[in-house]
């Protein structure tokens, strides 16, 4: 990483920001924007981000994650491939972070009201984790009752199959942007600003080609940081960004940052990922791999 | 990968700024078009509920009502047959002032939802001042035109709570006031 304290940002150029369409719906529980050159391929990237919401989503009773929380204890879940995929990669971060990203924290963001409680559930088993949740590419099983909770994970899915769905539709250029989760391709960088925990104000500026970005960080409602949604948040952090390739891995990463745990650097490396942490005292610190690990 | 800081020069603007992100998606009339291709016009039925009509549709929704008018089309096609409804609204969030389009179906179903206009409101309660303090005058770089030129944001998840309770006050007046049973 050039740490750039010494050159201006780079001014974003917009000759083809001027013949783009941006559209904006409320899905994945934010805002969702798409920015394309036409409405065909932003029209292609919202109906894919309902699907996913439709398989993953916590809060639904009827989404395909429900039914595996409410049946997977039992028997084998047949599921969509898209459902799948996800959990394995959540499975894969939860290894490799032993824990610090962990997709079965349904029943505590239920506790701490982020979830509506779900009575028809068996009763969690309390000492449940990832090493109790099976996939294979169309079957999901678990060893004991435990809520699966893909919030850490999922949105940053969706982006990646609706910029995929958008490259599919012919489209030279597209942005997703799922509520601090990104991911835009193009011949052209396009221009993201990293807002400040709690007033939101623009921090720092980044130029994003053919690769995704999220953002983790909380706001109560006075402006004040909320980590309620973050199991093992440290206290020293304000916030972390982070830019990979994936969609999906910079949403987990974000995550594993946020817990500050000795993983944290193995997990950066291998999703080639770089980031920038924000810390409550008010350091900004970048972080680049010197060689990608993977 | 660069991550370029926002800078001391800006700062003193920043702080001084009372006027937060802003985006216009669509204008009402581009998002009548957008959910109803194949209308051949739209009929104004703007709504103004009755005080009575308000109680109602505040019972339905179990939220209150903000404004008793509402601004709503009507989409028929050729042959003047009803294809639905387009209702615009607006929400008052913690953070931000969001303005809407639903539409809805001839059969009162929901067709699509759009949003027009968000506005984050963050700028006129400026915090973290002894944090920005300590940014003040290690960084470079140039002034930024914040509302004009940084349009993607990458930040804590906002939640779209208040949109989808107005969207279940609409469905309610909708249900009060205009279909047939209404």
């Amino acid at each position: 990483m050039v740490l750039s304290d010494c050159l201006p940002p780079m001014m974003p150029s917009f000759q083809i920001m001027g013949e783009l369409e941006r559209r904006c719906r409320p899905l994945l529980g934010t805002f969702v924007e798409i920015t394309a050159p036409h409405e065909k391929a932003i029209a292609a990237g919202f109906a894919t981000i309902v699907k996913v919401q439709s398989l993953l989503s916590a809060h639904d009773p009827v989404s395909e994650l429900s039914a595996v929380n409410r049946l997977g204890h039992r028997r084998s879940v047949t599921v969509d491939p898209w459902t799948a995929e996800v959990l394995q990669r959540a499975l894969f971060w939860a290894e490799a972070s032993c824990g610090a990203f962990d997709p079965t924290l349904g029943g505590l963001m239920a506790a701490r009201g982020l979830l509506a409680r779900n009575d028809s559930l068996l009763p969690l088993d309390p000492q449940a984790n990832w090493r109790d949740v099976h996939v294979t590419n169309r079957e999901v099983w678990l060893d004991r009752p435990l809520r699966l909770d893909l919030g850490g994970i999922a949105k940053g899915f969706a982006v990646d199959c609706a910029i995929d769905a958008m490259r599919a539709v012919g489209v030279q250029c597209g942005l997703v942007n799922a509520g601090g989760d990104i991911k835009g391709f193009g011949p052209e960088a396009w221009p993201v600003t990293i807002a400040m925990p709690g007033s939101r104000e623009p921090l720092a500026m980044v130029e994003l080609q053919n690769a995704a970005l999220a953002t983790s960080a909380g706001h109560d409602a006075s402006g004040g940081l909320d980590m309620r949604h973050l199991a093992g948040a440290s206290p020293a952090i304000a916030s972390v960004t982070v830019e990979a390739a994936s969609a999906m891995d910079t949403d987990a990463l974000t995550k594993i940052l946020v817990s500050a745990t000795l993983k944290s650097v193995v997990c950066l490396g291998l999703a080639g990922a770089s980031a920038l942490t924000i810390f409550v005292d008010g350091r900004v610190i970048p972080f680049e791999l010197k060689e990608p690990t993977a | 990968m660069r991550w370029n800081y926002l800078i001391a020069g800006a700062t003193a603007a920043i702080v001084g700024s009372t006027s937060g992100h802003a985006t216009t998606y669509m204008t009402p009339a581009q998002a009548r078009v957008a959910m109803f291709p194949s209308a051949a016009s739209f009929i104004d039925r703007n709504v103004v509920l009755t005080p009575q009509q308000r109680s109602v549709v505040q019972k339905i929704a179990g939220i209150p009502v903000r404004a008793p008018k509402i601004m709503a089309w009507e989409a028929v096609d050729a042959a003047g047959k009803r294809l639905g409804w387009v209702i615009v609204d607006r929400v008052l969030g913690k953070h931000e002032f969001v303005t809407f389009a639903l539409a809805l179906d001839a059969g009162g179903a929901i067709k699509g939802i759009e949003v027009l206009d968000y506005r984050e409101t963050y700028g006129d309660q400026i915090r973290n001042l002894k944090w920005r303090a300590q940014f003040t005058g290690k960084r470079h770089g140039a002034t930024l035109q914040l509302d004009k030129d940084i349009k993607n944001i990458s930040g804590a998840t906002l939640s779209c709570r208040h949109v989808t309770d107005g969207v279940k006050r609409l469905l309610a007046t909708y249900d009060a006031v205009l279909s047939d049973h209404g």
